[in-house]
């Protein structure tokens, strides 16, 4: 089972491992090349080198390379594929992005529908209303209005379908 | 260390010949792998894709480490029986890494019967916790399996090795300490039920996996109750009502990553012996040795060509290259790991036996696992040997062979008759691992010979009615006799009916003997320890 | 009025700003005060101070805006002087009267033409009736019963605007005239809710228009000058994201006329201090829109072409100091361009991104400059706007600029939050943009370029070999693999 980055909404598979003589070889897309991080920065791909800065916050890589800086995310494999049938994560709606709650139309125990706006989010003096992804029941509202959150925070819960 | 200078020819037409006929034989293996592995009646894989499962072959690349090798074992097993029903005997089993672990992984193969199990696959689930337990290496089930193949019931199930030994084996090795992962991807049932229950752990796949004593039917049959499978055996009761199976997956893929998880959490047993260096490759080609291996097995060829071509730079330290000049004995390497090498370079003298058994002797004080390359005939027959003690010298071989605590693997490069297969390690004497090229052939004779003995009664019968028989007469009684003993004796029949681990290309041998060899070691090794010498 | 000399002043901001600010008091030997909500205490602008004052408040936000709780800080630190940067409580004509109640000089405008100019109603009549131009208008508090029909009278394009309002919120354009009412519902409403203010007023909209201001500087005795123009026309829903100067599109003429009309509002209003006279551009036809009280955001642009400190002559002005110097004394060289770095994800509607800045390395070199108000090992959080940095560049000519600003944002590294660089440079790099064809609906026209094109291959495999060496459970599986099968790699017999 190979190791799993999003890299600009895409998937990408890979595998690194260690050469007899200690280096490291990466399998990507179908082809095997050899690669070496120097402390200093350097990127070292089949001989040539690349200054690089990188940095990571938890699954989060942040890399700087050629001019551009760009964000690679790590998938853990068990996430990745667990399927939720029972909608389990699905019950949890999250922040898109921080700002700040502006109107909570829905209360616990509302019967909700697809569709159907659940709380209105503030961010850059952007409204955003996020929806219902399924007809359901309201469990939780976790924020009320005015209060403030960073992203993926616990918006609404909704109860087990 | 000198390496071993070669003295082939690759012009010389007798290798020429030699390419093609050993070129021809590797891939009629790679053929005969292929269709074991992939060739399935198109409604099996349809059901398969119909239920959201995956294929047994795509189950166990998932569940490897990617960029390391995978040695499957009996991959030819049951073969050439069931009328070829039952490819591989309908089980994955090698040896391989999963989250850096090297483990035993067995997979019921649900495109062959359902995944039923025939005597030959409770064999090869037998041998491989066999291995599992000789090498101390964890293991990975993947379950999927219709249960036993009832019309061929009494094969399997009642003696010493039948189905049986298979929960024996995995609570002995659970015993030793030595973890068991089950990740469960269809019904276990009856017997089958024991394997996920056996194990310290277990996956069970939502939807598809289910664990039950009596299916369904049978309890329908029974007490008249009617349930459904999930209510019965599935995901959700036996991981949070029953406590059968340990952690529910929503997916294959999901479960396959929850056991590869669960296997990253083992521990990590120091290897025996920790002295590999880093590795070299041959200094010959290896593809040379199909010129090397002659056409004809009854041809002899130098050992030393096949060990250029298997050890790292080619490298050999001879021990006594002066006496007992039919086997070959040393130390080499293996992609690094040491081993001491027993080759046969003809039949068997006192002398040649003798050395054989000091060498096992060294190897076992060294700790040095053993490598055995069959090409025997056996021992030398005669008034003079039988006199200088040949029957007592090869009791010695085969003392300190069976005595070695060091592990022991073996190849049949060609032949293995006779005594002959019992100096050199034959599958009684508990090699850790047992393959055979396709050239090989096993039996207590040479086919010709065989078919000498065989033929001899019905010649001597033609005789006592006083008629010679013509040539055509002769061959017409021989012919049918050496082509049965042939079949009998071949490759492809013994590793059919497991009496190796499988066929190798001569070509895959290094890599499949590094891998062997580092499994080995995850045993710890006893004191040299042996039975009396007959002096 | 005397001169008042100031030696301590107080910075009732946070940021890039409140940096800002303390280099000039720096340079000037004059005492730096800062007050912080705790969020801010690991920031450049504590650090950098002589002093930091921790101020309290339900938000970070609501501490920032406490003008009685800065005051008495800065009583308290003996500050002479409150300087209040931009946004908060820099437009606020009761904080500025409160500061002078208290003994502080408030480095701005008098609080009269703080109330004057921030009504935008009575900001219009006051230039319209000194004959300055004004888009045709209608305003709901003439005659509210008869407003709708003035606005329609107008005719379209028209564009609705708070009469509180400022910053673009709650402004809505109307190009069909049948929905003119409901969208003066809807102006309403936002008016009601971000101003507390439901009034309105329409005016013509310019379609296509450039944003063009004006900074002028005005001291106690009445003497005003201008500083040039900025064009500030490359805008998202109405916030500036690149500002330059000289405007590209104004000829000699233009450009010593608006400035001119700048001048005279800023001189028939009394001003003092740096204010900033905004305009609408469009068929070679210029309005005022509204009159900034504060120095800009984008004032490094006017900076590094006039080579004046705004906020040292903010601070020489406040203190009764004459300008001392004319108009024929600001001469402009060269062209600036100021970008506005932010934490946020272009190609998911610009929505503002959080994260620490786990590297953080502007930019250096020849005509450029960074301010920015956070550095690595601080944070982007939500509790402000998720402003990183301004990065202003400084050449000959507006091509070179140009090139200047996108070797500068190459060499911008932020990590640790989405940032829009990549976004500004493709920005910069599009051929209109180029061409100085810009207005303030060029960046809405053109959604394309927040869309992150496809990395490059060979970039792509760096991205992922970085990644994977970094990653530890990538790297822990390569390193756990055992000897002999890390060696001979994938194989299958």
């Amino acid at each position: 089972m190979r190791h799993a980055f999003i890299l600009q909404d895409i998937e990408h598979l890979l595998w690194l491992s260690k050469r007899a003589d200690g280096g490291f070889r990466l399998e990507a897309e179908g082809r095997s090349h050899d690669v070496a991080l120097c402390p200093d920065g350097r990127l070292i791909v089949d001989g040539e080198t690349t200054q690089i800065w990188i940095a990571a916050s938890g699954d989060r890589i942040y890399a700087h390379v050629d001019g551009e800086a760009h964000e690679l995310l790590y998938r853990d494999p068990i996430s990745r594929f667990a399927q939720n049938r029972d909608g389990s994560t699905e019950r949890l709606l999250r922040a898109p992005m921080p700002g700040a709650v502006v109107a909570t139309p829905v209360a616990p125990g509302q019967t909700v529908v697809a569709g159907e706006t659940l709380i209105v989010i503030e961010s850059m003096k952007l409204e955003t209303a996020i929806q219902s992804p399924r007809d359901g029941i309201v469990e939780t509202v976790h924020l009320a209005v005015g209060q403030a959150f960073e992203r993926d925070a616990p918006l609404i819960t909704l109860a087990e379908a | 260390m000198r390496r071993i200078d070669s003295r082939i020819n690759p012009r010389d037409p007798a290798y020429l010949a030699n390419l093609e006929h050993n070129r021809r034989l590797a891939d009629q293996l790679s053929e005969r792998q292929r269709a074991a592995r992939y060739d399935r009646p198109q409604r099996d894989l349809q059901r398969l894709e119909r239920q959201g499962k995956l294929t047994p072959r795509a189950r166990l690349e998932a569940l490897l480490d990617p960029g390391t090798p995978f040695l499957e074992l009996s991959t030819l097993a049951a073969g050439e029986a069931y009328d070829g029903a039952a490819p591989g005997a309908g089980q994955i089993v090698g040896i391989g890494v999963v989250s850096g672990h090297e483990v035993v992984i067995r997979a019921d193969d649900s495109s062959v019967k359902g995944g039923a199990w025939y005597p030959l696959s409770v064999k090869k689930i037998v041998r491989a916790l066999d291995i599992a337990i000789e090498n101390r290496l964890p293991m990975v089930h993947m379950c999927d399996s219709a249960g036993g193949f009832l019309p061929l019931q009494s094969q399997f199930f009642a003696d010493r090795y039948g189905a049986g030994r298979i929960f024996r084996n995995q609570s002995i090795l659970s015993k030793m300490g030595v973890p068991q992962v089950s990740l469960v991807l269809g019904h276990c049932t009856a017997g089958g039920a024991y394997i996920p229950a056996l194990s310290d752990y277990s996956v069970i796949v939502r939807g598809t996996g289910a664990i039950f004593l009596g299916g369904p039917p049978l309890v329908k049959a029974a007490t008249g109750e009617e349930v459904t499978v999930d209510e019965l055996g599935g995901c959700d009761m036996h991981t949070s009502v029953s406590g059968t199976a340990d952690y529910p997956a929503s997916s294959e893929m999901e479960g396959i990553a929850i056991t590869r998880e669960i296997v990253s959490q083992w521990r990590r047993p120091a290897k025996a012996k920790d002295d590999a260096i880093e590795p070299e490759p041959p200094a010959y080609d290896p593809a040379e040795l199909y010129g090397i291996l002659p056409a004809d097995s009854r041809v002899q060829f130098d050992m030393r060509e096949v060990i250029a071509r298997l050890v790292d730079g080619s490298r050999f330290h001879e021990y006594q290259p002066a006496y007992g000049a039919t086997l070959i004995c040393g130390y080499a390497r293996i992609w690094g790991q040491q081993v001491g090498i027993l080759a046969n370079n003809g039949v068997l003298f006192s002398d040649s036996a003798l050395k054989g058994a000091h060498f096992v002797q060294l190897c076992d004080q060294n700790r040095t696992p053993l490598l055995f390359l069959q090409n025997i005939t056996g021992f030398m027959v005669g008034r003079e040997y039988e006199r200088r003690g040949i029957t007592k010298d090869g009791a010695k071989m085969i003392m300190a062979v069976a005595g070695a605590s060091v592990p022991k693997i073996t190849v049949n490069c060609g032949a293995s008759y006779g005594a002959g297969t019992y100096g050199m390690n034959g599958r009684a004497f508990d090699p850790r691992f047992m393959f055979s090229w396709p050239r090989a052939q096993v039996g207590v004779m040479g086919a010709e010979q065989a078919a000498d003995v065989l033929s001899d009664v019905k010649l001597r019968q033609l005789a006592r009615d006083g008629r010679l028989p013509t040539d055509d007469e002769v061959a017409a009684i021989r012919d049918p006799v050496i082509a049965e003993y042939r079949r009998s004796s071949s490759a492809w029949h013994a590793t059919s009916e497991l009496w190796d681990d499988g066929v190798l290309d001569p070509l895959a041998t290094r890599n499949a003997l590094a891998i062997a060899i580092s499994a080995a070691l995850s045993a710890p090794i006893d004191p040299p320890n042996y039975g009396v010498f007959r002096m | 009025m005397t001169v008042r000399p100031i030696q301590s002043v107080l910075i009732a901001n946070r940021g890039e700003i409140a940096v800002r600010i303390l280099r000039t008091l720096r340079a000037l030997g004059q005492r730096g005060v800062v007050v912080h909500h705790a969020i801010d205490a690991n920031t450049p602008a504590v650090a950098l101070a002589d002093q930091a004052i921790e101020i309290l408040g339900p938000t970070p936000v609501a501490a920032y805006l406490d003008g009685a709780q800065i005051i008495a800080a800065a009583k308290a630190a003996g500050a002479d002087a409150v300087h209040p940067g931009y946004g908060f409580l820099s437009e606020n004509a009761d904080f500025a009267r409160a500061c002078g109640a208290a003994g502080l000089v408030f480095v701005g405008p008098r609080p009269e033409t703080i109330d004057l100019m921030g009504d935008k109603v009575r900001a219009r009549n006051f230039v319209a009736e000194r004959g300055f131009p004004v888009a045709p208008s209608a305003i709901e508090d003439d005659d509210p019963a008869s407003f709708a029909d003035r606005a329609r009278a107008l005719g379209v394009p028209l564009l609705i605007k708070p009469s509180a309002g400022g910053g673009g919120k709650g402004m809505r354009i109307v190009r069909d005239i049948t929905i003119l009412d409901e969208e003066l519902e809807r102006g309403r409403n936002e008016g009601a809710r971000y101003f507390g203010d439901g009034r309105l007023f329409v005016e013509r909209y310019i379609e296509q228009p450039r944003h063009i201001e004006v900074q002028v500087l005005g001291d106690a005795y009445g003497d005003v000058v201008h500083l040039f123009e900025r064009e500030c026309s490359l805008q998202r829903r109405f916030q500036k994201v690149v500002e330059e100067a000289p405007s590209p599109t104004l000829s000699p003429h233009e450009r010593a006329r608006i400035c001119a009309v700048a001048a005279g509002i800023a001189k028939a209003a009394g001003y003092l201090g740096a204010g900033t006279v905004e305009f609408i551009y469009g068929r070679d036809e210029f309005y005022f829109l509204e009159m900034n009280t504060r120095i800009q955001v984008e004032h490094p642009v006017t900076e590094e072409i006039t080579g004046v400190d705004l906020i040292a002559e903010q601070l020489r002005v406040a203190a009764g100091e004459p300008l001392g110097y004319g108009q024929e004394a600001i001469v402009a060289r060269g062209h600036a361009i100021e970008v506005r770095v932010y934490a946020e994800d272009a190609a998911r509607d610009f929505a503002p991104t959080t994260g620490p800045l786990l590297v953080m390395r502007p930019p250096e070199g020849q005509g450029v400059r960074v301010d920015a108000g956070v550095a690595q090992g601080g944070a982007i959080t939500a509790a402000f706007d998720p402003m990183i940095a301004k990065l202003i560049v400084h050449a000959e000519t507006r091509a070179e600029a140009l090139e200047r600003a996108d070797t500068a944002l190459t060499d911008f590294i932020v990590l640790g939050c989405p940032t829009n660089i990549g976004y500004l440079r493709r920005l910069l790099r599009d051929p209109e943009v180029r061409a100085g064809a810009i207005h303030t609906g060029l960046i809405g026209a053109k959604p394309a370029l927040a869309q992150e094109p496809p990395v490059a291959d060979k970039t792509r495999l760096k991205l992922l070999a970085a990644a994977a060496l970094s990653s530890r459970p990538v790297r822990d599986a390569a390193e756990t693999a055992p000897a002999p099968h890390a060696a001979i790699g994938e194989w299958r017999n």
